[in-house]
């Protein structure tokens, strides 16, 4: 009976730990809403803010986490990209396997320079792609995109009212998951975290 | 501290415990079972489909095939929507491409009012509720039984101390030497 208790002890926290695992540990779920099977993600060639074009099909390799947004939004865009600057800060280095895409709904206001001058505030890593009403159009149709200009007496000028969902574009470049605005970004990273894991093996 | 009062110790613990998770079981049932008396069901996907020219009934003003203005779901549940038309769809959370299945599955006990594209209103309201699980059951059985074991345990030294005859035997003898 030596030292009875303890190992009574030991073995009693470890069944307890064990319980308490199984309850805890459980398959991933995604936390978005998952487009099941994953569709191929619309094609774009637009006007990157780090020069050049930036073209989606070029990317496959690569996640592409895409927001539709303008410059001169009062409140979701700036919110959507700080998050999205705290999920890369988040992912550490996995964030490398990520492209941060922030397409305009406002190309009369928004250039290459502004979307440059804005995106650099927030990272200057993150992609702003702009171009002709036209091409936008279509890349806002082919997503899906809500945007209504909405004339106010503010000294910025109109407001765009927009989608607010994030697109996820998975590393073979096919559409795999949205999320809704205010989605916890502790949501988002889990998923990533996963997705990545996951193409990394 | 010897080894008979260590056993005894450890017979009382098991005895503790059993006692405890007794209790915590007759407590997390009858909490389980008034609780899930009217809700208690499987999980559930619900599947909604968006038939073939969805956007163009919608746009000449025709009625369309509709869901509920409002839905109750339990965690767990998902909602699948397939998506039939020709173009994409949104249904609050789930944006739909065209040809595509769109599936979200509800973790979060909450209280939606979303927009959705295909149905007159274009608002619907979604609760989630939380889901009484197995799991919780058991959780609720552990959250009352371990410290409540431990407690009784404890308690059960303070009040009937286990060598305090040895004690007092020791201490008459120490007296007549």
């Amino acid at each position: 009976m030596k030292n009875s208790f303890f190992w009574f002890l030991i073995f009693a926290i470890a069944i307890v730990a064990v319980i308490f695992g199984y309850i805890i540990e459980k398959p991933h779920t995604f936390r978005g809403s998952v487009i099941d099977p994953a569709v191929k993600a619309p094609n774009f060639n637009l006007e990157s803010s780090q020069g050049g074009e930036y073209n989606l099909q070029n990317r496959t390799g690569k996640f592409v986490l895409i927001f539709f947004g303008y410059t001169f939004c009062p409140d979701v865009c700036p919110t959507t990209l700080f998050e999205m600057k705290e999920i890369k800060a988040r992912l550490k280095d996995k964030a490398e396997k990520i492209d941060f895409v922030f397409i305009t709904v406002d190309p009369e206001r928004d250039t290459q320079d502004q979307l440059s001058r804005y995106l650099d505030s927030f990272d200057q890593s993150f992609y702003g792609l702009t171009g002709s009403v036209e091409q936008l159009e279509a890349v806002w149709k082919e997503y899906g995109v809500y945007r209504e200009i909405q004339e106010t007496d503010s000294p910025i000028g109109y407001l765009v009212d927009h989608t607010t969902r994030q697109y996820l574009v998975n590393a073979q470049g096919e559409l795999e998951i949205t999320y809704l605005y205010e989605t916890p970004i502790d949501d988002i990273v889990a998923d990533l975290n996963y997705l990545i894991n996951k193409d990394n093996k | 501290m010897q080894t008979g009062v260590r056993k005894k110790l450890v017979i009382r613990f098991i005895i503790s415990l059993a006692i405890a998770f007794l209790f915590g079981f007759f407590i997390s049932e009858t909490s389980f079972q008034i609780l899930t008396r009217n809700t208690e069901r499987e999980v559930e996907d619900y599947q909604i489909i968006i038939p073939i020219g969805t956007a163009e009934r919608i746009e000449n003003g025709f009625p369309i095939p509709s869901i509920p203005d409002s839905m109750v779901f339990f965690e767990g549940d998902r909602i699948i929507v397939k998506n039939e038309d020709e173009i994409s769809h949104q249904l609050g959370p789930i944006w739909v491409p065209a040809g595509s299945t769109g599936t979200l599955a509800l973790e979060t006990p909450q209280t939606y009012s979303l927009a959705c594209t295909f149905q007159p209103t274009k608002i619907m309201g979604l609760e989630v509720r939380q889901r009484l699980t197995n799991d919780i059951r058991l959780q609720g059985i552990l959250a009352i039984g371990l410290p409540s074991g431990i407690l009784i345990w404890l308690f059960s030294i303070v009040i009937f101390p286990l060598d305090s005859k040895k004690r007092e035997e020791e201490g008459s003898w120490a007296k007549l030497d």
